[in-house]
């Protein structure tokens, strides 16, 4: 491990070096909990944020979804079965619709974030950490962001007519650069499928089985409506 | 007494019993007897076809009349059936477009069946086309489209293929399977051998997956043969083209997916995957049949590039979707080795390649994406450029016309299929209406009287044309009825498409999206779909289905065949789809050839 940094919200306090940061934001591995509230009733699970320069990830405990940002601004989706080492490749589209690289690597689009209200910012250097607010359509939108890092510290999306809460919280960050390297190379060997031919190999047990198990805007986490849309919760498989 | 006196005529008694039963005329007898001839009118009880009842009597009173108790004697003559009609009654036929369009077809229809030449072998040059996927449904709904397009009302539009003077229908199951795949179908198609679902170029006594059993269970595809008998050979597809249609005239797989190293199954080193097949196919059939000397296939244009390139990234194109654009992994860059194997030969990998390729080169290798080409509506978005399969059909003519000896092309529209799967009508018409495009390039540039042109699909998809929309109602809107301006309701109170699918993801509204392949982003839609403001003919709609899955599905229907040139008239009646290689081997005598080729 050439280096690892932890950023975790109880420990701003002992990022001390000043306004200085030199974290790699685009070679980076971030842990957060997703928290779903309805009412008296609470799940959480959890969620694993992976970029890797053009490339990011979520990886939950079934599928990992991919994206690799083209030079010429289009996204490509892979999604992975982990369990199966297996995946399916989509065609690559421009930035638009549900395709958006903010919300890809980010977890929360620019967009979004463009319409919500800065509150205050705390702390200096890498634990620099902007707070913003916005109520939509019954939805309470807070919004905690790493600035140096676009990382997301704390997001939470509160609905009260309906009772619902979905949060999400980052747990730690790791920076090994090794260890991010081996994991896409990881997922880079996997055996993979284009979409467009799935409908060709209807006799692959897996395809059979798998590919009703979730599709790309149906992600891990839910959080990544883009375009200032509202949020109603989290989609989790 | 009849009704309708028109003659009155007098006959000596003696002419008037030689006469009974006849007509008679103009005697009139010094006794007085006279002969009376009543038309009995058409329709009549007597005669249900009209006729003549003739009176004989004697004018006892002289009043010059037949009264009715003077006639002696009667007999009835009714008319045959009439056995044609005048050209005044036929008027209204004749006289109607119709009518005259079908007797201009009829001549020549007739005209062409005199000039079919019976012989074996007199097509100097033979092209497959093989739209993916294209049923019936699909090529009625492309002819309505393109006839839409160019401002028609579409119902009577003819694709290029659909005025060829042959055509029948095709069984497309495979030997284990009662709806087919493209691999199974196109082995049967080149090798005139119907195989197992999944496998390429090799017989059903092969066990899908299974690398060992290859062996002694390979065939000879049309392709191998034209190639041994000295003529030049192309292959095109909008697809990866190490996929299964085209994969079948020159590979030989357990599996239709082991396009490249990787994805060989462990304990398959015994075997070459297909792109290996693809730039080593000389090599490979000289090997198989020793003393023959072949220069290779010399046209080879599709997409599928990651299959021949290294997993790294140094190999990239400049047009590469992945990070990494190539799968191999054991090093090999089958790219270069076809460049070092025809240091003469053009690789091209874009628009501005293909555009530079002369017409007297003498070998093509044009891989233009990293895995299928776009769909032809989604064309501009490609990256670097990339033609047409028209433009592709185009050029590969006039290279492989250098060859005096004649010419074997196989060209795929890979794409309808694709769009099919992903529920998108849209996609689907307008590559088979690019197909239609490209069968009229080899129509216009080859000679009719040596070039046998046999079209037609691999199989059907789940595609409806349903409803009673009335006649020019956009092929791909809602169904609005005869005489309506509003759509059609269904039960439940929401407008519907013409045009549907009984299986696969169902409704998206993508709008303007051209990429088919964008609506897998979506898990299937269950149920109906309220399309009121829905603009269900843009690129980006998705079909409703009926039966929930996250792919469309083949079809097992018939899908036809349609054929013009020398043994265009074997492209008749109900066939197995095995047949259609029989039909190109008689055309052309591919086997007697390549057999009088082994002999030397």
């Amino acid at each position: 491990m050439k280096k690892a940094l932890l950023i975790i919200a109880t420990l701003v306090s002992t990022s001390s070096f000043a306004s200085q940061c030199d974290i790699d934001a685009k070679h980076l591995k971030a842990n957060y909990k997703i928290t779903n509230s309805h009412k008296a009733q609470q799940s959480s699970e959890s969620l694993t944020l992976w970029r890797n320069d053009q490339q990011v990830a979520h990886q939950s405990e079934v599928i990992t979804e991919l994206w690799q940002h083209l030079a010429n601004n289009q996204i490509r989706p892979i999604r992975y079965f982990n369990a199966q080492q297996r995946g399916i490749e989509y065609q690559p589209s421009e930035v638009r619709g549900v395709q958006n690289w903010s919300a890809k690597s980010q977890l929360v689009d620019n967009h979004l974030i463009k319409k919500m209200t800065l509150t205050k910012t705390q702390g200096t250097g890498c634990d620099e950490v902007k707070n913003y607010t916005l109520s939509e359509n019954g939805n309470d939108f807070n919004l905690a962001f790493y600035t140096h890092s676009k990382l997301v510290k704390t997001f939470s999306i509160s609905n009260k007519k309906s009772q619902t809460t979905t949060l999400l919280s980052l747990n730690n960050v790791s920076t090994d650069e090794p260890l991010i390297s081996a994991q896409f190379a990881q997922w880079d060997r996997f055996q993979t499928t284009d979409y467009a031919d799935i409908g060709d190999n209807e006799g692959d047990p897996f395809l059979a089985k798998m590919i009703n198990l979730g599709f790309i805007e149906h992600g891990a986490t839910g959080f990544y409506k883009q375009q200032g849309e509202v949020i109603q919760g989290g989609h989790h498989h | 007494m009849a009704a309708n006196m028109k003659k009155l005529t007098v006959l000596s008694l003696a002419v008037m019993v030689a006469l009974a039963g006849c007509s008679s005329d103009d005697d009139k007898s010094d006794n007085n007897i006279i002969a009376l001839d009543n038309v009995i009118a058409v329709g009549s009880a007597q005669c249900i076809n009209g006729g003549v009842e003739t009176q004989v009597g004697v004018d006892t009173n002289e009043n010059g009349v037949l009264d009715s108790d003077e006639v002696n004697s009667s007999n009835l003559v009714c008319n045959a059936p009439a056995t044609s009609l005048t050209t005044e009654q036929l008027a209204n036929l004749t006289g109607n477009a119709w009518y005259s369009d079908a007797q201009t077809k009829l001549t020549a229809t007739q005209q062409a069946n005199t000039e079919v030449v019976t012989e074996s072998g007199k097509a100097k040059n033979v092209i497959l086309f093989v739209g993916d996927g294209m049923g019936i449904s699909t090529v009625t709904a492309a002819r309505i489209l393109a006839g839409q397009l160019e401002g028609g009302m579409g119902e009577d539009y003819q694709l290029s293929f659909e005025t060829m003077p042959y055509s029948g229908f095709v069984k497309t199951y495979n030997v284990d399977a009662q709806t087919p795949d493209s691999a199974g179908t196109m082995t049967a198609m080149v090798s005139g051998v119907k195989t197992d679902v999944g496998v390429i170029g090799v017989d059903e006594d092969i066990e899908r997956g299974i690398c060992s059993t290859v062996t002694g269970n390979e065939l000879v595809t049309s392709l191998e043969l034209a190639e041994i008998a000295g003529k030049a050979t192309g292959l095109i597809s909008t697809a990866r083209i190490t996929h299964a249609t085209p994969a079948a005239t020159y590979a030989k797989s357990a599996g239709r997916n082991w396009e490249d190293n990787s994805d060989m199954p462990a304990g398959s080193d015994a075997c070459e995957d297909i792109a290996s097949q693809l730039v080593n196919f000389e090599a490979n059939l000289e090997a198989r049949f020793a003393g023959i000397d072949v220069d290779g296939i010399d046209v080879v244009m599709g997409g599928g590039r990651r299959h021949f390139l290294p997993k790294d990234a140094a190999a990239n194109s400049s047009d590469a979707i992945s990070t990494v654009e190539g799968d191999r992994t054991d090093g090999r860059n089958l790219v270069t080795e076809w460049q070092a194997t025809y240091p003469n030969g053009n690789y091209v990998m874009d628009q501005t390649g293909f555009d530079a390729i002369s017409d007297d080169a003498t070998k093509v290798f044009g891989l233009f994406n990293e895995s299928h080409m776009q769909y032809e509506a989604d064309r501009a978005n490609d990256v670097a450029g990339e033609p047409s399969l028209s433009q592709m059909t185009e050029k590969a003519i006039k290279v492989l016309n250098n060859n005096d000896k004649g010419f074997f092309l196989s060209v795929e529209a890979g794409r309808i299929d694709h769009a099919h799967h992903a529920g998108n009508a849209y996609n689907a018409l307008n590559d088979t209406i690019e197909f239609a495009k490209a069968v009229k390039a080899a129509m216009d540039s080859t000679n009719p009287e040596e070039t046998l042109i046999v079209v037609t699909a691999d199989h059907s998809h789940v595609f409806t044309i349903a409803g009673y929309p009335k006649r020019g109602n956009p092929i791909l809107g809602k169904v609005v009825a005869v005489g309506a301006t509003e759509p059609s309701l269904a039960a439940d109170d929401m407008p519907y498409t013409t045009v549907g699918y009984t299986n696969g993801g169902g409704f998206r509204n993508l709008g303007s999206e051209t990429d088919a392949d964008a609506g897998y982003a979506f898990a299937p839609v269950t149920g109906r779909v309220d399309l009121t403001n829905v603009d269900t003919t843009t690129p980006g709609f998705h079909q409703e289905s009926l039966v929930p899955l996250s792919s469309e599905t083949h079809a097992g229907e018939d899908v036809g065949v349609y054929a013009m040139g020398p043994g265009a008239h074997l492209v008749t009646g109900t066939n197995e789809q095995s047949f259609l290689f029989h039909v190109m081997d008689f055309a052309a005598d591919l086997v007697k050839t390549a057999d009088e080729k082994l002999a030397q």
